[in-house]
């Protein structure tokens, strides 16, 4: 039996994940900050190009929204889309960064043909706001390179092959050597490729070529490796933007709601309650919402939820949300087989995180030096996670009870009641941002004997700074 | 207000990155506080002293020349004392740098040796115990000239380690002295100094932390706070060190290599025989008597200023030069000169041009003789090479250039040191119209920062307006040497260049102008290279050598040539500029060229002096002169002031300057960017020019024209050799032109067109040009019997030259038969092979491109292991490239293409609607609206043309000249800059022979191209 493979490529999916479904023009930096790596449509209209510098993008378009990228994030975008495609496959690949395949001949009779298959499809990724190049093919190399080259679907097998034969030769994704050889020689398309005897591309450009273009017409079998979903579901969605009034949150829950039926499709599950995190600033809002015989479907959930949310006030402004669903019912069994799987221990580095997923992320912290000459600026806090920074400690004396704001001192006690004992050290710096600092530093004995650290500023005023101990 | 107190450690700007004051600065600030010296101890240099000296006479402060060393966290500051203690000195620098890379130098404690005639200041680091023991191991070896240096700079435990280190200096019986580590003339630069810190370091300022100073303490500071700070007797102790230190840099007095004259001659003697025998040479018939008497006027002058020594070295150059077979030509006023005319070291013909002989260097002017040598730019190092082994490398050393903040790396470096992001400061830059001088570009900048710019942007602008002129680097002149008697390194340190085995002393021409030091500037010139090679052709031609004293002088057809602007590949006069003028100026004679080489330039257009000579030369004006000294002055020039000299002497006679002024105006011309010092002489110009008669319109076109001759002087007595290597390619281009064409290609890179544009000139000329071939080629383009010009291997980008040195070695005469054959007999590496493929030089084996790498393929080593296949006749698989995806690739990989033009395509598939060729606007009625396009093979917007931009465009038959005005750039900016290929509406606009179209609308066509191969596929 000849397969049939369809192939989903997102060119924006980094952007769009994150875009909800906003129209105004929006771009996503690459790693560096320095370049536009996605935009959309309204951006483009604009002129706004990928690879464009952030400056040249702004003085284009000067109200353009940026988005610093989240790598982390990335990979699973593609899982939450692999567990939405669960409702039209259960025989899906991940397609690492931007494309999925799904192995779609055994389908067909589900969906009464292809027509009907790609109707949805369609449909369902038009409600996500989610832009994708869609092919079929008869490999999963010719689906992908199909969708790559702009999307395809046929099923006459004339106008199939002579739209393969239609591809650039860039396409296959060679090594640059190899890529600029095809070049060379005029082979710029598969068809010129696939004309020419095997055997003596074989021996002029390598076993690889070939190798590849037997992968294409199925010559050679190409099995992808199937995506396998995870026992219970968790979806995550960080938002691009600060989110106030609860209704807005149905269009980023819309999608994790998809990629929870196509999870549940794929197993033939009903979900019996959902918890939903509403991430905040500080805390986090949590909810659940249940229903009494389980659900499968996306809509049906999304409209509990608008109900929910209609009693619900937001404490502070939300900006991401997780989706966990944990107790399940098959879709033909009854309610006393109702499971569910208990979380798992916890271990210290669990616990550190979710001390901060309560506390808010600020709340837990390290100390750690930097190098600044002012005193208040000599050290700073620091993220738990990561390396402590090298930074030398501040040279000569310095107290060990810093006072968080200095404390004036009546010029006349200095001197007198308050014995100098060292300095002056001058500390002139700071002039690059708003808190410059002149200070004559001086260590002094006060009249019970404490030793304390005090400072003179430019203008005469003298003021404690802190404690040795 | 007298103070106590010499500084005697202190940096400036030549301490690369660490300074933050001029040395100018610096004695003005310590003038102004009363300071009784003060030493410029730079880090292990002395590339600043020179102008420290100037300012200390100006001031009239006594400068100390002294240097800096660091060892880990210890300083020892060294003060030459003598002559001969700054000859140590000079020795020490020059150990350290040699030793270490360009810009570092590499030294430690134990080559601190004799250090005869310095006096020593250390200061100690923080670990008291080496502190001690260094103190007592130098306080004994350099008894009584060793001192411990205590400085106070407000740090942390400041006022402890100053007690501490007072204490050990009287525990050990050693003097103490105090300093201040200066950085900087006043506190204010804090802020710079840091940025500098931070640019030294590669991090924004906020993470240079302790990297920074910790307050402004290192500054020249009053003697109030000295006193607080040190105390009398440690600042008395200065004093007394400066009293020490008797070296003045203008007891430097240059010694002459003396071998040049053999021992018991007199240099005068010897000068005088060499040109005699010159005279034989070049006179076979006799000298003249006018020649005679100018020859002896001129040695007389030579021996009364005592250069005798100057025009031996360079005659002595010169000679090995043409032994060689190099072809050089000397310019600059003392080359123009019987005297240099008969050593061979100019060929322009006293008789045929006496006027310029006038300017030969005089008593009056003190100025040092000024010949600079242009060599063939192929062969220079030779020459180069030559100087070190005659003198060897302790005697000859390049003069520095200091490379200095410009607007780009000022804005590059200290936006960065603001952690400004780098797309935005590329973005600022692009921003800039950079031709617009400095104060309207900072304006320009001011600009972009909007009404209320950030703190940040404001930094930025208030920095960048710091920096700019800092010395960043030493880099190496381009030939300018200096030879001395004794070791080099005596006179002044030499350090190590970025290009291997070269060297460079610390200073730069100006320094060695200032020192009144004689340098020889030794300079390469691409022209050259192509006379040498065109001449070569025509030898082996004509079977007998063939010299530049072959070619006829004043050939009626040359000029009419270049009348018509019919110049490329000329030396000088190819410029579009040029080409405008030369139809106006229609050249009749050598000295018209002199003019035609000088007037193109920013010092008469800025001076508007253009028109006004044309006029009088077209008979429109008259000519007149106020004066006849001025008639002296001008009548070469119909009484319009064209050269530098003209003003410099206008000066005198017509503004009253004396013969120093006159000088002191020419040096401030020169150093005009570096100083802007010469406003004052403009003023006094410009009142001595009223004062006399002449109109203040006059007065200030005479002050914008120096200006202009700031930016870029040019003066008659350069334009004299430069004008006789114009006529020499002229001719040749007029004459010969497939062996002239030839030999550019030969020559390349030079010049101002590219070998694509080389070649269709000559094409429409009438030479036929055949492509490049495996089995015709050599390594250079040659002439074929029939007179075609065979382009040669050197053309094709990526092939090595011993690879096509093997493959004309190793190809049998008929030439090899299969690629196959070619293949088995000549192993070349693979990429020589891809690189021939690409450049089409196997289509004569293999048919077309395609086909060959299909061939070369089949013999892949890297593949097919062991014995390569059987040579077949191979079957041909693939398709041939189209006429596109060949032009492409000849560009891409041979720089041009014998196909047709890109243009030719386009239009004949009807994608250049309506638009005419180059050669139809001859047609053309002025104003008629005309349509043109090409690709955009030159944008120029001159500093002397304000906002205008110029842009030539190439189609298949010619070049046109478009204007675009600023407003029109302004609006159309992206089809401006980005376009490769533009369509243009426009006006057609005649001035005489010179059409230009003075663009409308801009249409960057660019993807036309793209298209074309689009739509020419969908025909398969």
């Amino acid at each position: 039996m000849k397969g049939l493979w369809l192939y989903l490529h997102f060119p924006l999916l980094p952007l769009e994940m994150r875009s909800e479904g906003r129209r105004a023009p929006l771009a996503l930096l690459d790693e560096r900050g320095a370049r536009v790596r996605l935009c959309n449509v309204e951006a483009a209209e604009q002129g706004v190009q990928p690879q464009m510098a952030v400056a040249t993008a702004l003085s284009l378009v000067p109200e353009l929204e940026l988005l610093t990228p989240q790598p982390a994030q990335e990979p699973r975008y593609l899982e939450g889309l692999a567990l939405w495609s669960g409702r039209f496959s259960a025989r899906v690949s991940l397609q690492p960064p931007l494309g999925l395949l799904l192995e779609i001949a055994s389908m067909l009779r589900y969906f009464r043909g292809l027509e009907t298959l790609w109707q949805e499809l369609t449909t369902q990724l038009e409600q996500l706001q989610l832009s994708a190049c869609i092919a079929t093919g008869q490999t999963p190399l010719a689906a992908r390179l199909l969708a790559l080259d702009g999307g395809f679907r046929a099923c006459d097998p004339e106008q199939y092959r002579a739209r393969l034969g239609q591809v650039p030769t860039e396409r296959l994704g060679l090594d640059e050597r190899l890529q600029s050889r095809l070049r060379g020689l005029g082979l710029q398309r598969l068809e010129q490729l696939l004309a020419l005897p095997s055997a003596e591309l074989a021996h002029r450009l390598g076993p690889e070529l070939t190798a590849c273009l037997d992968r294409l017409t199925g010559r050679l079998p190409d099995p992808p490796r199937y995506f396998e979903p995870p026992e219970v579901f968790c979806g995550e969605l960080p938002l691009a933007y600060e989110v106030e009034q609860t209704l807005a949150l149905l269009f980023p829950l819309r999608r994790l709601l998809a990629q929870l039926e196509g999870f549940l499709r794929a197993r033939h599950w009903r979900a019996l309650e959902l918890q939903l995190e509403l991430t905040q600033q500080e805390r986090n809002q949590r909810l659940s919402v249940g229903h009494a015989a389980g659900e499968q479907c996306a809509e049906v959930w999304l409209e509990l939820c608008r109900l929910r949310f209609e009693r619900l006030t937001l404490e502070q402004p939300v900006i991401g949300l997780r989706l966990e669903a944990t107790q399940f019912r098959d879709l033909e069994r009854g309610r006393e087989d109702l499971f569910s799987i208990a979380p798992r221990e916890d271990t210290p580095a669990r616990l550190l995180s979710r001390l901060q997923t309560r506390l808010g992320s600020d709340a837990l912290c390290r100390l750690e030096p930097c190098a600044d000459y002012r005193p208040e600026r000599g050290w700073r806090r620091a993220p738990l996670q990561g390396r402590l920074s090298s930074a030398a400690l501040q040279p000569g004396a310095r107290p060990g009870w810093l006072l968080e704001i200095p404390q004036r001192l009546p010029s006349r006690q200095v001197g007198s009641a308050i014995e100098l004992l060292q300095g002056p050290e001058r500390i002139v710096s700071g002039w690059w941002d708003s808190a410059p600092v002149r200070r004559d530093y001086y260590i002094g004995r006060w009249p019970d004997g404490r030793r304390g650290w005090l400072y003179r500023e430019a203008g005469g005023d003298w003021y404690l700074h802190g404690w040795f101990g | 207000m007298q103070t106590d107190y010499a500084e005697l450690h202190c940096l400036s700007n030549f301490s690369f990155l660490r300074g933050a004051s001029h040395p100018e600065e610096l004695v003005a600030r310590a003038a102004e506080l009363g300071y009784r010296a003060l030493a410029l101890t730079d880090e292990c240099s002395v590339a600043g002293v020179v102008r420290a000296w100037e300012a200390c006479r100006e001031h009239g402060l006594k400068l100390i020349v002294g240097a800096e060393f660091r060892f880990g966290d210890e300083r020892l500051v060294v003060l030459a004392a003598s002559r001969r203690g700054y000859a140590r000195l000079c020795a020490l620098i020059t150990l350290g740098r040699r030793r270490a890379e360009k810009g570092r130098y590499r030294l430690d404690w134990a080559d601190i040796d004799d250090l005869e005639d310095c006096l020593l200041l250390y200061r100690p680091g923080d670990d008291p115990a080496q502190a001690r023991r260094r103190a007592r191991a130098l306080g004994e070896r350099f008894a009584g000239r060793f001192w411990l240096l205590l400085e106070r700079l407000l740090g942390a435990g400041d006022a402890e380690r100053f007690a501490l280190q007072r204490g050990l200096a009287e525990e050990l019986g050693i003097p103490a002295v105090c300093g201040n580590a200066v950085l900087m003339h006043h506190p204010s630069r804090q802020r710079l100094q840091d940025v500098l810190t931070a640019i030294r370091c590669g991090v924004p300022v906020p993470d240079a932390g302790y990297r920074l100073e910790a307050n402004a303490e290192r500054h020249l500071r009053s003697q109030q706070k000295l006193q607080r700070l040190y105390g009398a007797e440690l600042m008395r102790e200065t004093v007394r060190i400066a009293e020490r230190c008797n070296f003045e840099l203008g007891e430097l007095r240059y010694e002459y290599p003396s071998e040049l004259v053999p021992p018991g001659r007199s240099a005068g003697d010897w000068l005088a025989e060499r040109v005699r025998d010159g005279e034989r040479r070049r006179f076979p018939d006799g000298t003249p008597e006018a020649v005679r008497k100018q020859i002896e006027h001129e040695l007389k002058l030579i021996a009364r200023l005592r250069y005798e020594h100057y025009f031996l070295t360079i005659e002595d150059i010169v000679r090995f030069a043409r032994d060689q077979g190099i072809l050089c030509q000397g310019r600059g006023s003392a080359a123009n000169s019987v005297v240099c005319y008969c050593l061979h070291i100019t060929e322009v013909d006293p008789r045929e041009v006496s006027l310029l002989f006038e300017r030969f260097i005089s008593a009056e002017r003190n100025e040092p003789p000024d010949i600079d040598v242009d060599f063939e730019h192929e062969r220079r190092e030779e020459v180069i090479q030559y100087i070190y082994r005659r003198y060897g490398r302790e005697r000859a050393g390049l003069a520095a250039t200091v490379i200095s903040y410009r607007l780009r790396s000022a804005l590059r470096d200290v936006g960065k040191a603001l952690g400004l992001d780098g797309a935005y400061l590329a973005w600022l830059t692009g921003k800039l119209d950079r031709r617009a001088g400095r104060a309207a570009w900072l304006e320009q900048l001011r600009e972009l920062g909007g009404e209320a710019p950030a703190p940040r942007f404001q930094l930025l602008l208030e920095l960048v307006e710091e920096i700019l002129g800092f010395p960043r680097h030493l880099s190496q002149h381009v030939g300018g040497f200096v030879i001395s008697a004794g070791p080099l390194s005596e006179l002044v340190p030499v350090e190590n260049a970025a290009m291997k085995d070269r060297s460079l002393i610390q200073w730069n021409k100006d320094d060695l102008e200032s020192l009144g030091l004689l340098k020889v500037d030794v300079l390469a010139l691409g022209m050259l290279t192509a006379v040498r090679k065109t001449l070569a052709l025509l030898g082996e031609r004509r079977g007998e050598p063939f010299r530049i004293q072959d070619i006829p002088r004043e050939d009626p057809a040359v000029y009419e040539m270049l009348s018509r602007a019919d110049s490329v590949g000329v030396f000088q006069v190819e410029s579009r500029a040029q080409m405008n003028m030369l139809p106006r100026l229609r050249p009749r004679c050598y000295y018209d060229l002199v003019i035609e080489v000088a007037i193109v330039r920013p010092g008469p257009i800025q001076g508007d002096m253009v028109h006004p000579y044309l006029k009088r030369r077209d008979g429109l004006e008259a000519v007149s002169y106020p004066s006849d000294e001025v008639r002296q002055v001008l009548g070469r020039t119909l009484g319009v002031p064209i050269f530098q000299e003209q003003v410099i002497k206008l000066a005198m006679v017509a503004a009253g300057f004396t013969a120093g002024e006159a000088d002191q105006l020419r040096r401030a011309m020169a150093a005009w960017r570096r100083s802007g010092s010469i406003a004052r002489y403009q003023q006094k110009l410009v009142a001595g020019l009223r004062e006399r008669g002449y109109s203040a319109e006059f007065a200030a076109r005479i002050c914008r024209q120096i200006e202009g001759f700031g930016e870029y002087g040019f003066p008659e007595s350069h334009a004299a050799s430069f004008a006789l290597l114009v006529y020499v390619s002229a001719w040749l281009k007029c004459h010969e032109p497939a062996a002239f064409c030839c030999s550019l290609l030969n020559s390349q890179p030079m010049g101002f067109y590219s070998p694509s544009q080389l070649v269709q000139d000559a094409q429409r000329h009438g030479v036929t040009i055949r492509p490049v071939d495996l089995n015709a080629s050599d390594w250079d383009c040659t002439l074929e019997p029939d007179g075609a010009l065979r382009l040669g291997f050197r053309l094709v980008k990526g092939l090595a030259r011993q690879a096509a040195g093997r493959l004309v070695a190793q190809r049998p005469a008929p030439g090899f038969v299969s690629l196959a054959e070619a293949q088995r007999s000549v192993r070349l590496a693979r990429n020589d092979w891809d690189a021939l493929a690409a450049a089409g030089a196997l289509n004569s084996l293999s048919g077309h491109r395609y086909q060959a790498r299909w061939e070369l393929l089949a013999a892949n080593p890297e593949l097919a292991l062991g014995e390569a296949r059987v040579a077949e006749p191979e079957a041909a698989w693939l398709d041939a490239p189209d006429e596109q995806s060949d032009l492409e690739e000849d560009y891409r990989h041979l720089g041009l293409s014998l196909g047709r033009h890109p243009l030719a395509l386009l239009r004949e598939r009807g994608m250049l609607g309506g638009c005419l060729r180059a050669d139809e606007l001859e047609h053309c009625r002025p104003g008629q609206l005309v349509r043109v396009a090409g690709v955009v093979t030159n944008r120029q917007r001159p500093g002397t043309a304000s906002g205008v931009t110029f842009v030539t465009l190439e189609d298949e038959s010619g070049q046109v000249n478009l204007i675009v005005w600023r407003d029109t750039a302004r609006l159309q900016r992206q089809a401006l800059l980005g376009a490769r290929l533009l369509k243009v509406a426009g006006v057609l606009e005649r001035e005489g022979a010179v059409i230009h179209v003075v663009a409308g609308r801009l249409s960057d066509i660019s993807d036309q191209w793209r298209a074309l191969s689009l739509r020419s596929r969908d025909f398969h």
